[in-house]
């Protein structure tokens, strides 16, 4: 702890040339000087340690004590302070500087948008923006609440709005209105159709008239069963038709990858260009800005200064990295084709069917005009019913059948 | 001197320790490391292997090796390093 506290108050290394050390020593103690690690360099020569005061002491019992001190080392921040004590432009700047970043840590030059998944952060940003919330915005300035009232008004998808500003990072924190689901009305009239072209496996009517059965082959919106039912006393009704239908489909897919492909083969050679963004403002400390190779590949890191706190400051530090490449062309086999392409076909099949099940898939692969292409063939099982809405043609019809058997 | 002998004793009888009503040097060591030197009168003699002290009514020297003078202040004195002996020369 002593030696922590030493370290403020200035510690100095003195050499003392006199002709009894010993009496020097005496000296001190009479005047209360702190010293330690005495250290007898020859019969008139003493090397120790002492505080600051207590070297400005013995600098005025030097005149007359009849002793001779020379410092030969000073540490610590007093003695810090005191070089630095006539250094005037020194000790403006740091000043400036210390003002500098204490004024530009109380504005805004971070943004980051939370919560949102349809909305952009463009569209909020460009909006904070109108209302006056951009980068380089007076922190204290920021009104959260009017901002929310005006954003949910602005943005009508946005359902709550608050803003939060954490030195000069403004947390922009969103909540977007929940879509109206889709009311489903079950006495809406509705045909069941063929989603997709197939043969029918298996199908459970659930409501309205059954037009096809197992089977039977579908095309892709053909009605399967109707929304026109009869009722016991054999009137005819319209209804919300409802049913589950499987069908067999077939499918075929098809990939092609060129015979030939470019790949990059670096050479090693890389430059390294750095700048400064101050405020939005870019300068480049690269004099010869410009990359004469024909291929490249460009890594950009960017560091912003950040403070405790959190607070930023407006100032970014870019690396840009530049690594030469060649383009070189190479073959691509048949293999190397169908490792690539068959997992993509299988893929793609898998989202067509949407948790349908395969039965039995097979690949051909063709070699032609200096591609390759690979084709998946497959026959699945899926459910195909889908709801359709009447045509105004089949409302009219239904309703003219109902009133000709009422009469 | 007779001032001295006079306060010793009463410290003697009134059961008190010997330098309550004395000015004679108080050494105290701490194995053998560390000596610690009050009421002196200032150094004499120092040197890595030798410390020599003045006190009220005689000399004490300190003897051993790497002998430092960690701390000195008016009237107390603390000594570190491999001390192998103090002798006292009462004046």
């Amino acid at each position: 702890m002593q030696r922590i506290l030493n370290k403020f108050r200035g510690v100095y290394k003195v050499s003392v040339i006199c002709a009894q050390p010993e009496e020097f020593l005496n000296l001190c103690a009479r005047y209360n000087i702190a010293f330690w690690d005495v250290r007898r360099v020859n019969e008139a020569q003493l090397e120790m340690m002492v505080l600051r005061a207590g070297v400005k002491l013995l600098t005025r019992l030097e005149k007359y004590s009849g002793f001779e001190m020379n410092v030969i080392k000073s540490t610590g921040a007093a003695v810090l302070a005191g070089r630095l004590r006539h250094r005037y432009a020194f000790i403006g700047g740091m000043l400036f500087f210390i003002a500098m970043v204490w004024v530009l840590s109380m504005h805004v030059w971070q943004i980051d948008v939370y919560g949102n998944e349809n909305v952009s952060d463009e569209q909020i940003l460009a909006q904070l923006e109108e209302l006056g919330l951009d980068l380089g915005t007076f922190g204290l300035s920021v009104d959260s609440e009017y901002l929310s009232n005006r954003m949910i008004m602005r943005i009508p998808e946005l359902s709550w709005f608050a803003v939060n500003i954490k030195g000069s990072r403004a947390q922009v924190l969103v909540r977007e209105r929940v879509a109206k689901p889709e009311i489903h009305d079950p006495d809406e009239p509705v045909m069941v159709v063929a989603a997709k072209s197939g043969v029918i496996e298996k199908i459970v009517t659930l409501e309205g008239t059954k037009i096809l059965d197992r089977g039977n082959t579908v095309l892709q919106g053909d009605i399967i069963v109707s929304g026109i039912a009869e009722n016991i006393s054999g009137e005819s009704r319209t209804v919300h038709a409802s049913a589950i239908v499987y069908a067999r489909t077939w499918y075929t897919i098809s990939a092609r990858l060129p015979g030939q492909s470019m790949v990059k083969e670096y050479t090693g050679k890389e430059k390294i260009k750095t700048a400064l963004i101050i405020a939005g403002k870019r300068i480049n400390f690269s004099l010869n800005s410009g990359i004469e190779w024909p291929d490249y590949d460009k890594i950009t890191l960017e560091r912003t200064i950040e403070l405790p706190m959190g607070g930023i400051l407006p100032v970014t530090f870019v690396t840009e990295r530049y690594l030469q490449y060649e383009a070189k062309t190479v073959s691509i086999t048949q293999q190397q084709a169908e490792e690539l392409l068959m997992p993509e076909l299988m893929q793609r099949l898998e989202e067509e069917i949407d948790g349908g099940e395969i039965a039995d898939y097979s690949y051909e692969t063709t070699v032609s005009g200096g591609g390759v292409t690979v084709t998946l063939k497959a026959e699945c099982i899926e459910q195909i019913a889908q709801e359709r809405k009447f045509t105004d043609s089949e409302l009219a019809a239904a309703e003219t059948e109902t009133e000709t058997e009422n009469e | 001197m007779e001032q001295e002998k006079f306060a010793n004793k009463l410290a003697q009888k009134l059961e008190l320790p010997a330098e309550s009503f004395s000015s004679a040097m108080k050494i105290t060591l701490v194995s053998n490391f560390r000596a610690e030197i009050e009421n002196h009168h200032g150094l004499i003699e120092f040197s890595d292997e030798l410390i020599g002290v003045k006190g009220h009514d005689g000399i004490a020297m300190v003897r051993g090796q790497k002998l430092e003078l960690e701390a000195m202040s008016d009237s107390r004195m603390l000594i570190s390093g491999q001390i192998s002996g103090v002798d006292i020369e009462v004046m």
